[in-house]
């Protein structure tokens, strides 16, 4: 008996290493790069600081200083408007479309294959490019847009990246096409996971194809949704390379995110502290949202779980 | 036992990953054998046509003083910036000889005492290079760097279209609004700017202030005679408000990426005949339009103002600048600074991509339009640097926002002078 139980232990042990070795390497970059960078940043939020040089040397502390300017700051609190115009327009239209998209295709109807191909090119471009390109369409004057445009009122170019009215609108236009298709793969994915028994039983008790939807394919849907949508809110949060493609925060501010905001104080305008404290502040944001999230959504999880 | 082999190689492989990340940092600072020097030089220059010129210089210096290595290393713009930042707070990985465009931007790191300062190597070649091109990176009577390439503000022209409606090019803001209500009523966009970066359009308020303030307008409001809301920023504001809503420039202008040359697409369709650049352009316009360039481009000063102290000939310029890390290598590292600065191979080379050439002698023009600029500089009565490159960074950025608004109409020439003094106060 008790070489048996000193077995256990010796194997629970040796478990409990094997386990330690492999999570230890992600554990180190994680500590070493996340975490230490977002403690790393609050310390420099701290700071007057133009970012050359040693910060203990160079930087002078003033507290909360950099906070009570940024709470003051109108431009700050334009981008943070843009940064919640993006989480609701991801949500309410990156996941309704892709919910219909990925209904679409999972109809196995001739020539949804190759529908799912196309739907699926615009995430496989590099953001990069997905800007560039937009930014020919459109331009004002040889943009594809402008050019159908014409036809209908000649003589007025509508700038689209130019115009304060109008640049988020483009701008949000573009990041729903780059992102719907993901939404399309998540939530198709999730539907061929739901059993094909339950749409037959729900067909010979003579539902319809919409009480199909809500009461079998919806409920069954909502883990996958829910991820999505969690997957969506962090993303727009911290949202950057497109907007800075496209318009690096301009006209004037009008299309700034907290992240293209950061990265001018910080980088370009060298106010290393200042821009850590738009940082931290989107650290805060972001974790008070997904918590929210999560406690309204708690009780539906139980039920899945 | 298998599984346990193939357990044990995976785990090595991701342990092995985790040490060579951290230790690939550590390489290629070490300097050299006993007895050579290395110096690591970065600069910006991404065009081969630039970074093989500046790299056959390196090995010509090596040559000329034995036992010297140079590493160059090339980065791109904006992450030039930030990489330079990054290594500031670590002495070892700190390049010995750096490029920069002066101003205040260059001023922080001096500030910091990472900057060596060089007067003495610099007076040396000063009869080459002439005073003006010392100022790119003095401050308090220091020299801190040398330029190895320099630039200036020019104003483009399409000579067919001027010659078509029989325009000669305009002297005066006058005459040039004579020109530009011509070019409107016949379809024609007088200037082409693409804004989105908003430094082409600051262009345009810099020069109009230097006309109406006089040439050192700018300096004077830095050295606080006068304020950013002085009675010259304001006309220029409202001149330029004027022009915009004029139509002197493309509507959307604020939307246009001038990285994508679309503002200089409509200059070769002759959509606009106009645009101001900087003299770098010479090289893009060669490149992307060989027939536009050799048959239609011309250059010009922009003009005058009837009773405003500004002349035509007071022009905008900058300079590529490199400085010497203050270091133990920092005597060597401030000779290399000069040799690239007088180079005439090197000088020659550059300046056949659009750069105007350091030394005041001993280089062939490049074609007749460097010809043209060469003579526009010798004949300069006042040569202000780069005001985005002068004022520091956060001002730097103001200015050109409030200009861009000022494309967009969405600020008065007041609001935005206000805005100005106000970050400057602070």
């Amino acid at each position: 008996v008790d070489l048996l139980t000193q077995q256990r232990t010796k194997r629970i042990i040796l478990n409990g290493v094997t386990v330690f070795l492999f999570l230890f390497p992600a554990l180190l970059l994680y500590c070493s790069y996340t975490l230490n960078g977002i403690i790393r940043t609050f310390y420099f939020s701290t700071f007057q600081w133009n970012g050359i040089g040693s910060v203990s040397v160079r930087g002078v502390n003033i507290g909360l200083g950099n906070f009570a300017a940024l709470m003051k700051d109108a431009r700050f609190w334009r981008a943070v408007r843009n940064n919640f115009v993006l989480v609701i327009v991801s949500i309410v239209f990156q996941l309704s479309f892709g919910m219909i998209l990925a209904l679409i295709i999972n109809t196995g109807n001739k020539g949804t294959k190759l529908f799912r191909t196309v739907y699926f090119m615009p995430l496989l471009l590099s953001t990069v490019a997905t800007g560039t390109f937009w930014q020919l369409i459109y331009d004002p004057f040889s943009g594809i847009f402008n050019g159908v445009l014409k036809i209908i009122s000649p003589n007025k170019p509508l700038s689209w990246l130019g115009s304060e009215e109008v640049v988020m609108f483009a701008v949000l236009f573009v990041t729903c096409w780059q992102y719907t298709p993901q939404y399309m793969i998540l939530l198709r994915a999730g539907m061929t996971g739901i059993s094909e028994e339950l749409y037959e039983a729900a067909t010979i008790d003579g539902a319809s194809r919409g009480q199909q939807f809500w009461k079998i394919t919806l409920p069954l849907l909502s883990g996958t949704l829910k991820t999505s949508a969690v997957l969506s809110i962090v993303g727009s949060l911290r949202y950057f390379d497109l907007f800075w493609v496209m318009t690096e925060g301009g006209p004037n501010g009008y299309s700034e995110l907290m992240a293209t905001f950061m990265y001018k104080k910080a980088f370009k305008e060298d106010r290393m502290g200042y821009g850590s404290s738009v940082a931290a502040c989107m650290v805060i944001i972001s974790f008070i949202v997904i918590a929210i999230f999560r406690y309204m959504t708690r009780d539906k999880e139980d039920q899945n779980s | 036992m298998k599984k346990k082999i193939v357990l044990l190689a995976l785990a090595l492989v991701m342990v092995s990953g985790v040490v060579f990340a951290a230790g690939g940092q550590s390489g290629g600072a070490a300097s050299g054998a006993s007895g050579t020097t290395t110096l690591k030089l970065w600069h910006h220059n991404n065009t081969a046509n630039r970074m093989v010129p500046i790299e056959n210089a390196a090995r010509r210096f090596e040559q000329q003083n034995p036992g010297v290595k140079v590493e160059v290393e090339m980065v791109v713009n904006d992450a030039y910036k930030t990489k330079l930042k990054t290594v500031s707070s670590s002495p070892s990985d700190f390049p010995d000889v750096f490029h920069s465009w002066g101003g205040g931007w260059l001023r922080d790191f001096v500030d910091a005492g990472l900057v060596a300062d060089i007067t003495t190597e610099a007076q040396k070649v000063a009869s080459i290079i002439g005073q003006n091109n010392l100022n790119f990176a003095s401050y308090n009577g220091k020299i801190y760097g040398l330029p190895y390439i320099t630039t200036s503000t020019v104003l483009y022209y399409n000579k067919d279209l001027f010659a078509k409606y029989n325009l000669p090019f305009p002297k005066t803001l006058a005459e040039m609004d004579n020109a530009a209500k011509v070019f409107i009523a016949n379809g024609i966009i007088p200037f082409t700017v693409a804004n989105r970066s908003k430094w082409p359009g600051a262009q345009y308020f810099v020069l109009l202030s230097m006309r109406y303030g006089g040439p050192d307008i700018f300096q004077r409001a830095i050295d606080k005679k006068v304020k950013f809301t002085d009675d010259a920023f304001i006309k220029a504001g409202d001149e330029l408000l004027r022009q915009i809503k004029a139509g002197w420039f493309p509507a959307g202008a604020n939307g246009l990426n001038s990285d994508q040359r679309q503002e200089l697409a409509m200059f070769y369709q002759e959509k606009a005949a106009m645009i101001i650049m900087t003299s770098g352009t010479i090289g893009a316009i060669q490149e992307d339009a060989p027939e536009f360039f050799e048959k239609k481009l011309g250059i010009a000063l922009y003009p005058a103002i009837d009773g405003a102290p500004g002349k035509a000939t007071d022009l905008l310029a900058g300079g590529n600048v490199f400085s010497a890390a203050a270091n133990s290598k920092s005597a060597i590292s401030a000779k290399l600074v000069a040799f690239l600065a007088t180079d005439i191979e090197l000088q020659q080379a550059l300046h056949a991509t659009g750069a105007i050439p350091v030394p005041q002698t001993g280089i062939k023009p490049a074609n007749p339009i460097m010809d043209d600029l060469v003579k526009q500089m010798g004949s300069a009565t006042f040569i202000q640097n780069y005001i985005d490159q002068t004022l520091s960074a956060e001002l730097a950025e103001l200015h050109k926002d409030t200009t861009q608004a000022l494309f967009g109409q969405t600020m008065t020439s007041r609001q935005a002078a206000e805005e100005m003094q106000k970050a400057f106060d602070k």
